[in-house]
């Protein structure tokens, strides 16, 4: 009985060595993931004492500030609406959403001193949160908030090379400063969810903007697609499913069928490339997934290979169907192409510095991914190209630069179709690709596409 | 007085200079919420554990020298942890310190000859049983567990009684029935197994266990119960068999229940994903985390954290409590005393000379060893949480009351053995 003991202790120490392990794992290993999660509690008891940190463009233009009162700081966003969705809002009653939110732990100046000695912020008298340095265009994002008016939609605009967000609206918008006045009515049904950041977490069937992702996909499935001659009939039929094409009739290249977004030849090209290889160019392309950022994004939702039965195959290739994507998804797309068909990722936190200025952390932008070819991409862009000057992109035109872009205008149940209009300019050495989308605002090329045209107007004419 | 009471009361005397030294902290920090009634109190207890040494040196109880400096700590570390938490609630502590202690020294001193409690086996189970179901009928739920019982203004927990009882029960069947078990009285594909007589009382224990986790939705109490009774049967029989189909049965009941009982369900979802529904179900766990991430390697300090935010904090949660303010060093050091306890108990086991001692003292210690280790991984997610206390920490009149008694037990039974040893008795 007494080796029964001696193996049975053993194995009770075995349990108390994997409690030691476990209470390593929480308070050493995951510590600051943990309490740095801006529903910790704790949190406010610190920042109650903390000066928090601005949040700032990339000039260095205050987006959100502390300011003392009597009774500790209150929060200010000097640009209100214009920046609400990227900034968020920061109450002690309803939380925080945006780079509030997200970039909490620096904004309340946690470092690893404190990491490894948690009570030197309680032996501090003042302290000092960081400032957070943005990548954002602060004219440009104003532009973006002002020519979107009064429609539902978003805008994201960003530098295609290092995936720099420059610009990034969602309208309707609210005040951040009057948050815990307005709650009630924020929250309810009705009004629009204007808490909703539509750039990054609005999801709308990407319309024939997506032609450009099926085009890619067809050209990478057989190039031979590049020189064929289509003969377009002006609807195509699967399975007994009409798809209506009656823009385009006759005979159309492939840079024709994207330039005037032929429903026909997409739909074919689909369908030729079949299931698999049509969802391998959506999850290349960053579709499928949810994209990692700053502030929270969705995943685009795709059907699997297994559901792509032919006619919805057919339908999903022009956009239609069951597929939902964000702005941001689209305008990684547009930043892709622009990018020689490598894609980033984007970013929206440029730096981090201590209240002296001195920088704590800088964003070096990710290794771009290749997503198609260099051969692929050239013609992409030319037919992306062709779309802007003859096609149904004309609206984005720009005298003396060139333009790249697609339109779409989704099909949704919500009455007219969604307007949009994805692309880059200049197109030799691209500035900046955008995404835009306007809800229910009719056809992508005459309602997104002048906000298109006007937001590179700002960025390489009126910057130089 | 002998070197071994020497050697208990300057042990004890390092661990109430510990103490002290935590009563001025927290005096430090906030001298109107801790004002100079801890040092009272604090003092009240450090001497009523040095008289008692004194007492025990009087008696000659020649018991193993750690186990009392080891509850001494282990007290002075959750009265500390209770002022911290709520001065009101350690001032009740406090007296419930006084019984424990009191039953500590009626246990060795009543019960030195321990030996003797072999012969009421069956009184044992049927009392057990009896409490159980009573608390099954008559029990007023706690915190989702209905395993009280109100008897006017004061309310216990019968489970913690009974598991002790079940503990002796345990040991003098075993005994008993020892040779039966480990040989078997047939075979069956080559392998000796006893007859229904004699693993009946497995049967039941099985059965028993499993009342109390459908009936009393008391999860954490059915696997204290449980692991006790098979870690008794392993010292007893050594047979890997009677562990594995054990396990087997119980795991099977385990999953029976799952699909049954939604609020199994719900506990094993939270369990898996708290973070899903932080401000509902996962709220009490996502806190325990937090209180332990934000304690880090070295600690808030005490006083200086803020274990407030995790509800049942003085009872379920003192362990996160005691993590978050003196961090991942202040926890292992913790456990480090309970492994201490448990390591001492088993040697109490092992130097015993009659099998029943060994079965008796190698069960508590094992009991002990299951219920802080139930409760530990569960604030810290390793397994589901289930609504135990902290052995000597934890505030609760009848789990301090019963974990005394379970010392005191330890102390007789090494006691005896070393007397024998030394000719002192017979």
């Amino acid at each position: 009985m007494r080796r029964n003991l001696r193996i049975l202790t053993y194995l009770l120490i075995f349990n108390f060595l994997i409690v030691i392990l476990a209470i390593t794992y929480w308070q050493v290993i995951k510590r600051d993931a943990i309490y740095t999660h801006p529903r910790n509690k704790r949190l406010y008891a610190l920042e109650a004492k903390t000066l928090r940190g601005q949040i700032l463009d990339r000039e260095g233009k205050v987006l959100a500030y502390s300011k003392k009162v009597d009774h500790g700081y209150i929060r200010v966003f000097p640009e209100g609406e214009v920046t609400a969705h990227l900034v968020g809002y920061n109450s002690a009653k309803y939380g925080k959403a945006g780079l509030e939110y997200s970039a909490n732990a620096y904004l309340l100046g946690l470092n690893s001193e404190e990491t490894v000695f948690p009570f030197l912020p309680d032996l501090q008298k003042e302290r000092y949160g960081y400032d957070v340095f943005t990548t954002i265009d602060l004219p440009l994002q104003e532009l973006a908030y002002r020519l979107l008016g009064e429609r539902k939609g978003a805008v994201v605009a960003l530098r295609p090379q290092t995936g720099e967000v420059l610009a990034l609206v969602s309208k309707p918008s609210y005040n951040p400063n009057e948050v815990e006045k307005n709650w009630l009515f924020l929250q309810k049904e009705g009004n629009g969810s204007p808490l909703l950041n539509r750039a990054t977490q609005g999801m709308y069937p990407p319309g024939s903007t997506l032609k450009v992702v099926t085009g890619a996909g067809a050209l990478k499935f057989n190039p031979a697609n590049w020189t064929r001659i289509f003969n377009a009939p002006g609807y195509v039929i699967i399975r007994g499913n009409r798809i209506d094409d009656s823009h385009v009739v006759g005979k159309v290249g492939f840079v024709e069928a994207l330039q005037r977004s032929s429903n026909y030849v997409f739909a074919t090209l689909g369908l030729e490339m079949g299931a698999q290889n049509f969802y391998d160019i959506m999850q290349v392309f960053g579709l499928t997934d949810k994209t990692p950022f700053e502030l929270p994004t969705k995943k685009g939702i795709v059907a699997g290979p297994g559901e792509l039965v032919p006619e919805a195959l057919a339908e999903t290739a022009i956009g239609q169907g069951r597929t939902l994507v964000t702005p941001l998804h689209m305008a990684l797309v547009a930043a892709t192409v622009a990018n020689g068909g490598n894609k980033v990722a984007p970013y929206l936190i440029k730096e981090v510095r201590r209240h002296d200025g001195t920088v704590i952390s800088q964003t070096t932008p990710a290794q771009a991914q290749r997503v198609v070819s260099p051969d692929i991409n050239r013609k992409l862009v030319e037919a992306m190209r062709a779309v802007v000057e003859k096609g149904t992109g004309r609206p984005a035109r720009l005298p003396g630069i060139s333009v790249a872009g697609k339109t779409g205008s989704a099909e949704n149940p919500h009455g007219e179709t969604h307007a949009w209009f994805i692309g880059f300019a200049p197109v030799e050495n691209p500035q900046v690709a955008i995404a835009i989308i306007v809800e229910n605002g009719g056809t992508g090329g005459q309602v997104a596409g002048p906000i298109a045209r006007e937001l590179f107007r700002a960025v390489i004419i009126d910057k130089r | 007085m002998l070197a071994v009471h020497r050697k208990v009361m300057s042990l004890i005397l390092w661990a109430a200079l510990f103490f002290g030294a935590g009563l001025l902290n927290l005096w430090f920090i906030d001298n109107q919420r801790w004002h100079t009634d801890i040092f009272t109190y604090g003092g009240i207890l450090v001497v009523l554990l040095l008289a008692i040494s004194l007492l025990l040196a009087r008696w000659k109880i020649i018991g193993d020298p750690y186990i009392l400096p080891l509850i001494a700590m282990l007290n002075f570390i959750g009265m500390l942890l209770l002022f911290r938490l709520s001065p009101d609630v350690a001032v009740k502590q406090f007296y419930w310190q006084v019984v424990g202690l009191l039953s500590f020294v009626f246990v060795i001193k009543f019960l030195a000859d321990y030996v003797r409690l072999q012969d009421y086996k069956y009184v044992y189970i049927i009392v057990g049983i009896l409490l159980l179901v009573l608390t099954i009928i008559f029990g007023v739920e706690v915190g989702g567990a209905k395993s009280w019982l109100a008897l006017g203004p004061l309310r216990f927990q019968p489970s913690e009684i009974v598991k002790i009882i079940l503990v002796v029960f345990l040991a003098s069947f075993l005994e008993e029935e020892r040779d039966i078990l480990v040989s078997g009285s047939r075979e069956i594909l080559g392998i000796g197994l006893p007859s229904l007589r004699y693993i009946g009382p497995v049967i039941i224990m099985c059965g028993l266990s499993l009342m109390l986790l459908v009936f009393q939705k008391d999860l954490g109490t059915a696997l204290i119960f449980y692991g006790t009774f098979l870690a008794m049967v392993y010292i007893a029989t050594g047979r890997w068999l009677y562990i594995t189909s054990g396990t087997f049965l119980f795991a099977l009941g385990a999953v029976i229940c799952y699909f049954l009982f939604f609020h199994v369900q719900t506990r094993v979802a939270i369990w898996l994903n708290p973070w899903q529904d932080i401000d509902g179900k996962g709220y009490q766990i996502v806190q325990s985390l937090f209180a332990l991430a934000s304690g880090g390697l070295t600690g808030t300090g005490l006083g200086l954290g803020n274990p407030g935010y995790i509800p049942a904090v003085h009872t379920d949660f003192v362990f996160s409590a005691w993590s978050e303010e003196t961090g991942m060093l202040g926890a292992v050091a913790l456990i480090l005393l309970y492994l201490l306890f448990v390591y001492r108990g088993m040697v109490i086991a092992a130097k015993s000379r009659t099998n029943f001692g060994i079965l008796l003292a190698g069960g508590l210690s094992a009991l002990f060893a299951i219920q802080t280790f139930v409760i530990m991984a569960g604030v810290i997610k390793l397994l589901p949480l289930t609504g135990v206390t902290l052995p000597f920490i934890s505030y609760g009149g009848s789990s301090l009351v019963s974990s005394y008694v379970l010392a005191g037990l330890l102390v007789a039974v090494s006691h005896r053995d070393s007397s024998i040893s030394e000719g002192m008795l017979e």
